[in-house]
């Protein structure tokens, strides 16, 4: 998504733009994500992510290539030169630019290494992902088991996020913006519905991110609950899942029914990034993303793939990286 | 331009796309370091840059921040040499002592009149950007006492070599860092708190204490750092409620309750006395008169931070032409500052780089003048400030402002380089003088009927 929102500014300064997409339909993971107004605006920003996408689908200036996987960059005098495959036709080819953006993103913690937490055991288990592309699909809430409307629902924070056991020592920047603002379209949409959310610290997300905080704050329904859940597993033959955490407000080993359980999954470096990039001299940084310190010679980076981004701060840094690029061929000329 | 008889006819139903041609030209004022590198990248797109400082040298623009520049270095990589680069750089003209009073005019257009030691003078430019530093404006729930600092004031107060502040003759034994008491949406405070404080306890030997509400930790590299923190022996509490500081036996004493404590172990209050220093985190805003500029401008205030909170229109405020940057859009730590800063930057380069732009002209409000009242509805609730009311001769005649001659009644006028097209004026008009100009429904069938 970082890409196109690069490519669509890059177009509007007379630049000429290839959009390489490994995947069928151009877009990213933002593609996959809903919209989380309730009553009114949210601010999750997806609504300009489509927008950037659509702007970019239908511009002139950009050469769109999907399907196409980039198998190597090299240098090639003052440009670069980039085989790409065509993964359909099996075919290879050459693209030539001056200046290449890397925006090959991140790729989404895999919830079931947490094995304790029952992701792909249970249907009623889904990923903030999950959640994302229901919402998106379906437009409401349903427990895949039954398809019921679930009424007691947990929402884990930092799985696959802050945690060294994994080798994850960072926050993924996006989970309790995204989870919070999930959790509130399920509270509009079943008035009934009680949310549980488990959390280490809730990370403010941009500008006016406390009104989201407080208005979760002030609902007797959504319940902020300071622990790392440690198990959750079926009960006999009750319905459900129990879910087992110590919680610090009553020193207790709580144990608690809940219709659905949505994991806040992070985000991981894009495993294609390695080797690829560091032929073109870009290494990774103390959090395994690349780092942007490395970028020079008219390749650089925007989007997630120089660390955890929300769609806010993704666009802010293609944009960034729009203005170093016309920058850099500023100076070429 | 004013004073001339030229008369320019309006287009009836304008649906083709109109260049305008707009000087590359930007103003860049402002005491925060995003405003040297948004000077630096547009200069170096060939963009002729005015720079406004407030300080008889650049150097005091970044001087605030080397301590934490010290403690991080891509705080350090960001600010290292900004400010020789820029006060070398050939396509920038740097004017110090200087700071932004009024702006009028247009997009492509602006006057700005600037403060320049005693002295008022007129600029004119064809974009502005305003890189602000946020000012202490108070501490939310402590009282003010010796010994209690705002953070911005440690941070551009204490000296690097010897550690000790400013009116002091060595380092603090002991610095509790407050944070969250107040805007629970800045991390600025937490990630400098820890970097800093890793800083102090290893060039020093103080001894640091944090107490946050949350640890905030959503920033690069932080939860590494947050490690080491507390591997150099960095304590780090959580409160509940906001602390309690009062004098106590032999310095000051900070009593709290620790949220991360087990309840069912007892009472879990915690105190800290004999402190020497407590840094607390304040609300940050703009100081008067630079509040005033905005809101002259018609670009909302709240809590300190301007303009709309969109990441299409990054630091773009209502003002078309006006982008703000540093703690006037929202206080940041200083590498999420000069990304926000950079990316408002590409903004102003869209509007002004090129020499030309091109306007939606089928998106723009126009107004009959024969129906216009004079009520000045449209004039008061346009949010991007485009309509003016003018002087015209017969329908659909404008004539410039300023020119006498010729001039029968009055009307309002939309600038259509600042137009929105959000269509406020229209619905809001009491005469139904304005329009949206669209393509009508035939044109739509006729461009279906050609290309399908």
């Amino acid at each position: 998504m970082a890409g196109i929102a690069c490519a669509g500014e890059l177009t509007q300064a007379g630049i000429t733009v290839t959009l390489l997409e490994k995947e069928p339909v151009i877009g990213g993971w933002a593609a996959d994500y809903c919209c989380k107004a309730t009553d009114q605006c949210n601010r999750c920003f997806v609504c300009v992510a489509d927008k950037e996408r659509e702007g970019v689908r239908l511009s002139d200036a950009v050469t769109l290539l999907t399907n196409h996987q980039v198998r190597e960059v090299e240098k090639n005098g003052s440009g670069y030169r980039l085989r790409v495959e065509n993964k359909v036709e099996g075919v290879e080819k050459e693209v030539r630019a001056d200046a290449v953006v890397l925006a090959t993103g991140f790729k989404p913690f895999d919830a079931t290494q947490k094995g304790e937490l029952g992701y792909g055991r249970y249907a009623d288990v889904l990923t903030g992902l999950d959640l994302e592309r229901m919402l998106r699909n379906q437009g409401s809430a349903r427990k895949p088991s039954d398809g019921q409307v679930p009424n007691k629902i947990a929402f884990i924070q930092c799985v696959g996020s802050r945690d060294e056991s994994i080798g994850h020592l960072y926050c993924s920047k996006a989970c309790c913006a995204y989870a919070l603002r999930m959790a509130r379209v399920i509270r509009s949409q079943n008035p009934g519905s009680e949310i549980f959310f488990y959390y280490m610290d809730i990370q403010p997300a941009g500008r006016l991110f406390d009104e989201t905080l407080k208005a979760c704050e002030e609902d007797p329904n959504f319940h902020f609950i300071r622990a790392i859940p440690s198990k959750i597993y079926r009960y006999y033959q009750k319905p459900g899942l129990m879910m087992r955490s110590l919680e610090a407000e009553s020193g207790t080993i709580e144990e608690k029914f809940f219709d659905l359980i949505v994991l806040s999954i992070g985000m991981e470096p894009n495993p294609e990034n390695e080797g690829l990039w560091e032929k073109a001299g870009l290494k990774p940084g103390r959090e395994g993303f690349v780092d942007p310190a490395t970028c020079k010679d008219g390749i650089f980076v925007a989007g997630t793939v120089s660390g955890p981004k929300d769609i806010e701060r993704s666009i802010m840094n293609a944009k960034q990286a729009a203005l170093s690029v016309l920058r850099y061929l500023e100076g070429q000329s | 331009m004013s004073g001339q008889q030229a008369v320019l006819r309006i287009p009836a139903g304008t649906s083709e796309l109109k260049e305008v041609s707009i000087q590359p030209s930007v103003i860049v004022a402002g005491d925060h370091p995003a405003g040297l590198l948004m000077a630096e990248h547009l200069a170096d797109l060939g963009v002729a840059v005015t720079l406004m400082v407030p300080f008889p040298t650049l150097e005091e623009v970044v001087a605030p921040y080397r301590v934490i520049a010290s403690a991080d270095e891509s705080v350090a990589g960001l600010l290292q040499e900004v400010a020789e680069r820029v006060s070398q750089h050939a396509g920038i003209t740097r004017v110090t002592q200087a700071d932004l009073v009024d702006i009028s005019g247009w997009w492509g257009d602006f006057s700005v009149q600037a403060r320049i030691g005693e002295d008022l003078k007129t600029f004119h430019t064809s974009g502005i950007a305003m890189a602000y530093r946020g000012n202490p404006v108070d501490l939310p729930g402590i009282p003010v006492q010796e010994g209690v600092l705002p953070f911005t004031d440690f941070l551009s107060g204490i000296n690097l070599q010897t550690g000790a502040l400013a009116g002091k003759a060595e380092s603090p034994k002991q610095v509790v860092f407050l944070l969250d008491a107040g805007e629970r949406d800045e991390k600025w405070a937490s990630v400098a708190a820890i970097r800093v404080g890793v800083f102090l306890k290893r060039k020093f030997g103080t001894q640091v204490f944090i107490l946050c509400r949350e640890l905030k930790v959503s920033v690069d590299e932080m939860e590494q750092d947050y490690r080491a923190a507390r591997e150099s022996g960095i304590i780090v509490f959580k409160y509940r409620q906001t602390p309690r500081v009062e004098k106590g036996s032999g310095g000051l004493r900070v009593v709290f309750e620790d949220a991360a404590a087990i309840s069912s172990h007892g009472p879990s209050e915690i105190t800290l006395d004999a402190l020497d220093v407590v840094v607390a985190q304040e609300r940050l805003g703009l100081s008067e008169d630079r509040a005033e500029v905005l809101r002259k401008l018609r670009i909302p205030l709240e809590d300190g931070v301007a303009g709309p909170n969109n990441p299409q229109f990054t630091g773009r405020t209502p003002k078309k032409g006006v982008v703000v940057a540093g703690d006037a859009w929202f206080p940041e730590y200083p590498t999420d500052a000069a990304m926000t800063a950079l990316s408002a930057a590409q903004e102003l380069y869209k509007w002004v780089g090129k020499g030309t732009y091109q306007v939606d002209a089928y998106r723009v409000a126009e107004v009959d003048p024969s129906k216009c009242a004079t009520c000045l509805t449209c004039f008061r609730i346009c949010p991007h400030d485009s309509i003016r009311v003018e002087r015209y001769g017969e329908r659909n005649v404008y004539i410039t402002q300023g020119a006498k001659e010729g001039a029968t009644w009055e009307a309002a006028r939309v600038k259509i380089e600042t137009c929105d097209g959000c269509g406020l004026c229209a619905s809001e008009c009491p005469a139904k003088a304005i329009q949206l100009i669209y393509y009508p429904d035939m044109e739509v069938l006729d461009f279906l009927a050609k290309n399908l």
